[in-house]
């Protein structure tokens, strides 16, 4: 473990023993610390903003109510599985009601915020990336979109990755690699848009 | 494998170990793995774009963009209190939580030495002496009849009260028999019943105590249960 990482793990296990003391702005530096992540992330889920937001309340009233029940160890992986599976059943609610589409997808506010610098056809290469992975993400499993997000975006490794979504090494690594393969797949017309 | 690798024309591609080249541009290879694979990037044109691609991926993952956080998830005081909940509530989540785990294994082990004490000490005896095991009371007064009303201290003589009452039947301990000598009654008097086998009492102790520590927090857990933490 790098030195940052056991510095942040301490930071937070002092922050969590202070909330369990009852210290409630502890535990908002933990929020804050970890909203942007946490969000970050959910709304890559579930693609939905507002259901994204909810999801990721709900996990910090859970963590707040159970912060007894954290282990120790990595703090962001504890939260990373408490939202997912906020996330887990945001997106299960969805499938008992099919009709409703996925509003936040062609919102703008997706997009990277662009420079003044920024040509248009620079932004419209990058919107035209952008848009083309969400709907490859999109066509992916839930399962292999997730082991994707976490491993390539949020950086966590296959271990830690086992323990947020409570599966084996061996099948993290197989939805990586199968997430992948039907990535490239799906993107394989569009490759052009991807090389610098 | 080996006629994979001799294989080089890219028509053939589709022959390949596509997961294996995945595998392989992923790094998670053994040596002798990545040796195979490294052979097919080398030698077909098509396994190498896929190599080249697939190790694109996670760049290209990174393009999914997220929108700006809509809130701030800062718990205010009232929901943290309401969060807290009652004090019926965290006592159930005290009598649930991790900071009595401990007692659990205990629960269990003092559980199972109480039902071994059970079973050896009252359970098995029964098991063995069946239903002649337990002498009946009626033998012992006949005996106590035959042999003489002094003969032992737990039998008294009393005057016959109602003589011509018809005799009790002396099934039970403690029942009146007519002694045909004396033309007395004679009471015996029921034996002092035996202490019930410490033992026992503390086999069933146990049992009681453990069995009520793992009911509560059961009980206790499923009450507190979060789903989120599944």
């Amino acid at each position: 473990m790098s030195d940052d990482l056991e510095a942040v793990h301490a930071r937070d296990q002092g922050l969590v023993e202070r909330a369990l003391g009852g210290d409630l702005e502890a535990f908002n530096d933990l929020v804050v610390h970890y909203q942007d992540f946490l969000f970050g992330l959910v709304v890559r889920v579930v693609r939905d903003r507002e259901a994204a937001a909810d999801a990721v309340q709900e996990a910090f009233f859970s963590a707040y109510r159970n912060l007894d029940r954290f282990r120790g160890g990595s703090f962001r992986g504890w939260l990373a599985r408490i939202a997912l599976n906020a996330a887990t059943d945001v997106l299960r609610l969805r499938k008992r009601r099919p009709s409703e589409p996925y509003p936040e997808w062609e919102d703008e506010a997706w997009q990277p915020p662009t420079g003044p610098a920024d040509d248009p056809e620079v932004q419209a290469t990058r919107h035209a990336r952008s848009r083309a992975i969400r709907v490859a993400m999109e066509a992916i499993t839930d399962d292999q979109r997730r082991a994707i997000l976490l491993f390539d975006v949020e950086g966590f490794d296959y271990g830690e990755i086992a323990q947020i979504t409570a599966v084996s090494l061996g099948t993290v690594k197989s939805r990586i690699h199968r997430g992948r393969l039907a990535l490239r797949d799906l993107l394989a017309d569009q490759m052009e848009l991807f090389r610098e | 494998m080996t006629a994979h690798l001799t294989d080089r024309a890219a028509d053939d591609h589709a022959g390949h170990d596509h997961q294996l080249i995945v595998a392989y541009a992923c790094g998670d290879l053994g040596a002798d793995e990545a040796r195979d694979a490294g052979r097919l990037v080398e030698e077909c044109r098509r396994c190498a774009a896929l190599d080249r691609e697939i190790r694109l991926m996670p760049s290209l993952a990174r393009h999914v963009t997220a929108p700006p956080r809509p809130r701030d998830f800062r718990l205010s005081a009232a929901d943290a209190e309401r969060l807290r909940g009652s004090a019926m509530r965290r006592l159930l989540r005290r009598l649930g939580g991790p900071g009595l785990a401990p007692l659990q294994p205990l629960a269990g082990a003092a559980l199972a030495i109480g039902l071994l004490l059970v079973v050896t000490t009252a359970a098995l005896p029964l098991f063995f002496a069946g239903a002649g095991g337990a002498a009946p009371a009626a033998e012992r007064a006949l005996e106590v009849g035959a042999g003489g009303a002094q003969t032992g201290p737990a039998s008294t003589l009393a005057p016959l009260a109602a003589p011509t009452e018809a005799p009790a039947p002396a099934s039970e301990e403690g029942k009146s028999v007519i002694d045909t000598a004396t033309q007395a009654t004679m009471v015996e008097e029921a034996p002092a019943a035996p202490g019930p086998d410490p033992a026992l009492l503390i086999g069933v102790g146990l049992v009681a105590l453990a069995g009520t520590v793992l009911i509560v927090r059961v009980v206790a857990r499923r009450a507190t249960e979060d789903p989120l933490l599944r």
